[in-house]
């Protein structure tokens, strides 16, 4: 087990504590400073834990993604992939050195029940099948207690202020609010007509169809309300009245919803896909989105603030945990049948 | 006591602003086809010809008993967040007493309107028990460790049974005899009653923080709970749905009624909501699962009013959900079913009959065939003659989920990883539960998305259910449908101003009506599959008493989809990681995207009474199943040797890891197909079913 390079075991007390009391401890946080044994990496003398990742561990991972997703990954997914399996275990070094199993009623119940299956006398009780399982470094090697303490560790870094954090103050909060104004705003809306041309009847000439009719309807000048009827009828009707992109997303999907926020009202649009076929737009009117003051948003703002602290957060003792460990990456070339895979798909 | 409403009366400030102002919708009471029973500001989208809305009906947070005791945190606020859009924390599937929280989870699209309807019946210990602050009379009860621990044996880690908890604390309320003792042991020193009005005051805050009052009309949530009901482990469970924020005190639980009786539960709600002077209460009650009930959901009534009572109390029932499906049953390997031939009938199907663990589960032949709602809807026109003309099961229909994670409508297939917490989560728990699914959900044609709209259209039973998917649905009847109507643009105008909706009644006939005529209309939904065809099902009852029902095809085509191509519609949508259209072109499904027809009935009488309800199907997209076993290496499409083989590996693999004990084979199920199971199929046709338009002969 890794201590700390000046030989202080420094193990946050708080981190014994169930993960959920952080979120009750509010303002007290604050006035903590640097819980993490957190290292410079550089300078002699300092020890740094070695991590190797093994040609082995890279094919696992690379099974793993083939599995998950039913293509083999690229070079980036899979450097992403060894990137997230570093974290994972130097997340899980760190919650041993914290000593996060200890006292830990899940992790202890499991071993308990592992241990169980592999003792030779079926008659031991917990004590002692609790005994057995550290005997036999299951606690090292099981994958789920891995992945439980892993994933502890994570939300201890989420859930601590690093040192000179301080609680997000209004400035921040209108700041988060002005950069991410989709999210909290009265979304804009739009009343509009649409003519529709079916795929179902018309096949791909519907196209070309919608073409000569979008023609056809600006050299005619006809009232915008009547032009409907002279494509195909459609059953959600031809007069959307005040539905956001969102709304216009979901019943007439991305393309059609994303290409009518950018129309100009009062003409007719060209031919919009959607699945179903092509539309001609007519926007009568836009009532744009609207900000709202901090004030009434303050809560949801201050949550998203939060999330975005606790990434933050987590990333940042990330980085400064990795600077402990010495990491070797094996180097890996797929070999010829694995590059045939790709290709092949 | 009514919660604090310090948004209603920013509202109400702003309405009596508004009022002065002739904005483009400031409509008069009496423009409106629904009465207004609220205060809140007009919608901005309100359709005379109405809209569809999709909602969920019936969902669980962690105020309900079972779902805390099975690791979900999340509570009303963080459902309502979720159906608007948000994410979610689920539990891990070792997850204890609520850590750690390890998945996410979040709808693309995102809910119009929805329904939290936590259990009544321990609402006041789950408040003390998991919400009240250290020191509380009855927080340190033994009850109360058991649930904020999950041990039988509080303190002991080898107790560890959240379904033993939850089984302690729900046998009492749940399955008690009439009347005997307070609820739990806990409740005679503390003041349980108090605390379930507290915590009914919070769910109806939530509701208040969620409902988008202003003219956006983005969003709608109604008050709610559930009347869970079960005797001797048959289900009679109700959602009850009030309409707007005037609701009781306290819910009329099966604490209130002295045990699971409905009748009185109506009894309660008319003293305590629907007659009480001076109020805008109003409320209506939905039951679920009469797959699950026993034979007993839909009893024959005892007198007219008790018909009369259910028909008021209960316009609609749930079709679908997460515990299956109740529209009909049909076994493929028997070549029989409850009361029909339909073979697409073995649609998500389970096992048993009742609630519990059934150690001989019933045969096809033994099936209670009232636990099959179209067997319901027959049996209740063939009831009215003896019950004054009333009809007791003249019910719509809507489906939903019954998410025991605080998730509401989150039906998507493809991102299924169970409705149960712990007791369901990914993987091996997930798959131990193979013949459950995502559920469905609830969509109603209303004006504009507000309660009193949407409580309108449920009372008049505009609805449909859907089995997870949102197509878009219209059904109509009449005597007088031009056979060309689907080409004329105002057709849903003439569907109304010619005939009914779903769930109305067909007009009185007049002298020159010949057969009545159906309009039946479909768009899918743009983010799963084409549409295969519209069925409509024909219930009727003959001179002699005796239910007939039969399932014509009116649109589109019905397919033999081959083993190869089911085959790659999973590949597909695991490879692109999705289910819609444009991933599927390779495969030439010659689905539609829109379907519509005009009916006409062909063998009508007009001296029987009869029922139509309409049945849209899409093409076949990959059952969550399939896609979960296919991630842990074992194929269902397979061949059985091999697909056994992989199965036995994937069950070592688990019990190697410690997720099972040794002897536990819960992927065998991978290797069920439609060739060795009564029901399963690795691949699923979504669908909806229309509320019926029901006919009775005149006079």
């Amino acid at each position: 087990m890794r201590r700390a390079a000046d030989g202080v075991a420094v193990i946050p007390r708080l981190l014994r504590a169930p993960v959920l009391h952080f979120l009750l401890l509010g303002g007290l946080l604050y006035a903590a400073v640097g819980w993490w044994p957190v290292r410079d990496g550089e300078g002699p003398g300092i020890a740094r834990e070695r991590l190797v990742i093994t040609v082995g561990q890279i094919e696992e991972l690379r099974q793993d993604v083939i599995t998950r997703s039913g293509r083999p990954p690229g070079p980036r997914q899979l450097r992403d992939a060894i990137a997230a399996a570093i974290d994972e275990e130097i997340l899980y070094r760190e919650a041993l050195a914290a000593g996060l199993d200890r006292g830990n009623t899940a992790i202890r119940q499991r071993l308990v029940k592992i241990a169980g299956f592999v003792a030779d006398d079926q008659g031991l009780d917990e004590k002692a099948l609790y005994a057995l399982a550290l005997d036999l470094g299951l606690d090292r090697s099981d994958v789920v207690v891995r992945r439980q303490l892993a994933m502890t560790m994570r939300l201890a870094a989420g859930n601590t202020p690093l040192a000179g954090e301080m609680p997000p103050g209004d400035a921040e909060l209108e700041a988060y609010l002005a950069a991410h104004r989709d999210r909290f705003s009265e979304p804009a809306r739009f009343r509009l007509t649409h003519v529709y041309l079916s795929e179902d009847r018309r096949g791909s000439a519907g196209e070309t169809d919608a073409r000569v009719l979008a023609d056809t309807l600006r050299a005619t000048a006809i009232v915008p309300d009547m032009a409907p009827e002279s494509g195909d009828p459609f059953l959600r009707g031809h007069h959307l009245r005040w539905q956001t992109r969102q709304g216009l997303r979901s019943m007439l999907g991305a393309e059609f919803a994303d290409a009518v926020a950018d129309l100009e009202p009062g003409t007719w649009s060209d031919p919009i896909r959607s699945p179903y076929g092509w539309h001609l737009v007519w926007v009568h009117d836009v009532r744009p989105a609207v900000t709202p003051p901090l004030e009434r948003v303050r809560d949801d703002v201050m949550r998203a603030v939060m999330d975005a602290r606790r990434d933050w957060r987590v990333s940042e003792t990330l980085k400064s945990m990795r600077a402990g460990y010495s990491i070797d990456i094996a180097p890996y070339q797929p070999d010829a049948a694995a590059i045939t895979e790709a290709r092949d798909g | 006591m009514k919660p604090v409403l310090s948004r209603l009366a920013a509202i109400l400030a702003l309405c009596s602003a508004t009022a002065l102002v002739a904005a483009d919708g400031v409509r008069a009471e009496s423009d409106l086809p629904f009465k207004r029973t609220e205060i809140r500001e007009d919608c901005d989208s309100h359709e005379a010809l109405r809209q569809p809305f999709f909602g969920e009906t019936h969902l669980h947070t962690s105020f309900s008993f079972d779902a805390y005791t099975l690791s979900v945190r999340n509570d009303p606020n963080a459902a309502y967040e979720f159906a608007k859009g948000g994410t979610v924390m689920l539990p891990d599937a070792s997850a204890r007493a609520g850590k750690p929280q390890t998945r996410t989870a979040q709808l693309l699209k995102p809910l119009d309107f929805a329904a939290v309807t936590d259990h009544s019946e321990l609402l006041g210990p789950m408040e003390i028990c998991t919400r009240s602050p250290k020191g509380t009379t009855g927080r340190g009860s033994i009850q109360c460790r058991q649930m904020r621990t999950g041990e039988i044996d509080p303190g002991d880690p080898t107790s560890f049974n959240p379904e033993g908890v939850s089984g302690l604390w729900a046998a009492n309320p749940l399955l008690r005899p009439n009347g005997s003792g307070p609820l739990l042991p806990l409740c005679k020193t503390a003041d349980c009653k108090t605390a379930e009005v507290s915590l009914w005051q919070e769910i109806q805050q939530a509701a208040e923080d969620h409902y988008d009052r202003t003219s956006a009309c983005s969003f709608t949530t109604f008050v709610g709970y559930e009347y869970t009901a079960q005797p001797l482990l048959s289900n009679l469970h109700r959602n009850v749905i009030f309409r707007n924020a005037d609701v009781p005190l306290a819910p009329v639980s099966n604490i209130t009624t002295g045990g699971p009786f409905p009748t009185v539960l109506w009894e309660k709600l008319r003293r305590r909501c629907i007659d009480r002077k001076g109020s805008d209460c109003d409320v209506l009650t939905i039951p679920h699962n009469a797959n699950l009930a026993g034979g007993l959901m839909f009893p024959d009534p005892a007198s007219p009013e008790e018909a009369a009572e259910r028909a008021f109390f209960e316009p609609l029932t749930e079709i679908y959900q997460h515990k299956a499906a109740s529209e009909c049953r049909y076994d493929r390997q028997a070549q029989a079913g409850v009361e029909t031939n339909d073979s697409l009938c073995t649609f998500e199907q389970v096992l048993g009959s009742i609630l519990g663990p059934q150690s001989d589960p019933p045969d096809i032949y033994q099936y209670p065939p009232r636990n099959m709602v179209r067997n319901a809807l027959k049996d209740g026109m063939a009831l009215a003659p003896d019950l004054e003309g009333v009809n007791p099961f003249k019910y719509g229909l809507i489906g939903s989920t019954d998410s025991h994670n605080g998730d509401p409508g989150n039906t998507v297939e493809k991102d299924f990883q169970g409705h149960g917490g712990t007791i369901d989560a990914p993987v091996v728990p997930l798959i131990e539960n193979f013949r459950l699914g995502p559920g469905g959900l609830a969509v109603v044609w209303a004006e504009e998305n507000s309660r009193d709209s949407i409580f309108s259209a449920m009372r008049r039973k505009e609805t449909y259910g859907t089995s997870g998917t949102r197509p878009v649905v219209r059904f109509f009847g009449g005597w007088d449908y031009d056979a060309g109507l689907c080409e004329n643009p105002d057709r849903v105008a003439v569907g109304y101003d010619d005939g009914v909706p779903m769930g109305g009644d067909l007009p009185d006939m007049t002298a020159g009506s010949g057969r009545p005529r159906f309009l039946a209309a479909a768009l899918r939904d743009p983010d799963s599959a084409k549409l295969e065809r519209i069925q409509i099902v024909k219930g009727w009852v003959d001179a002699g008493g005796q239910t007939h029902e039969r399932v014509y095809d009116v649109a589109g085509k019905a397919r033999d989809y081959t083993k190869r191509y089911l085959k790659g519609v999973c590949e597909a949508e695991v490879t692109s990681g999705n289910a819609d259209q444009t991933t599927r072109t390779a495969l030439a499904d010659r689905g539609r995207n829109e379907l519509c027809t005009v009916w006409k009935d062909p063998g009508f009488n007009a001296y029987l009474p009869a029922f139509y309800y309409a049945r849209v199907l899409e093409t076949p997209t990959c059952r969550w199943s399939t896609r979960v076993c296919l991630a842990a290496d074992v194929n269902p499409f397979a061949r059985p040797k091999r697909c056994r083989a992989q199965a036995a590996r994937a069950n070592a693999n688990a019990a190697n890891n410690g997720e099972i004990a040794l002897g536990e084979v819960p992927f065998n199920s991978c290797c069920l197909t439609e060739q060795n199971d009564p029901f399963i199929e690795r691949t699923i046709q979504e669908r909806a079913w229309t509320s019926p338009v029901w006919y009775a002969p005149g006079g």
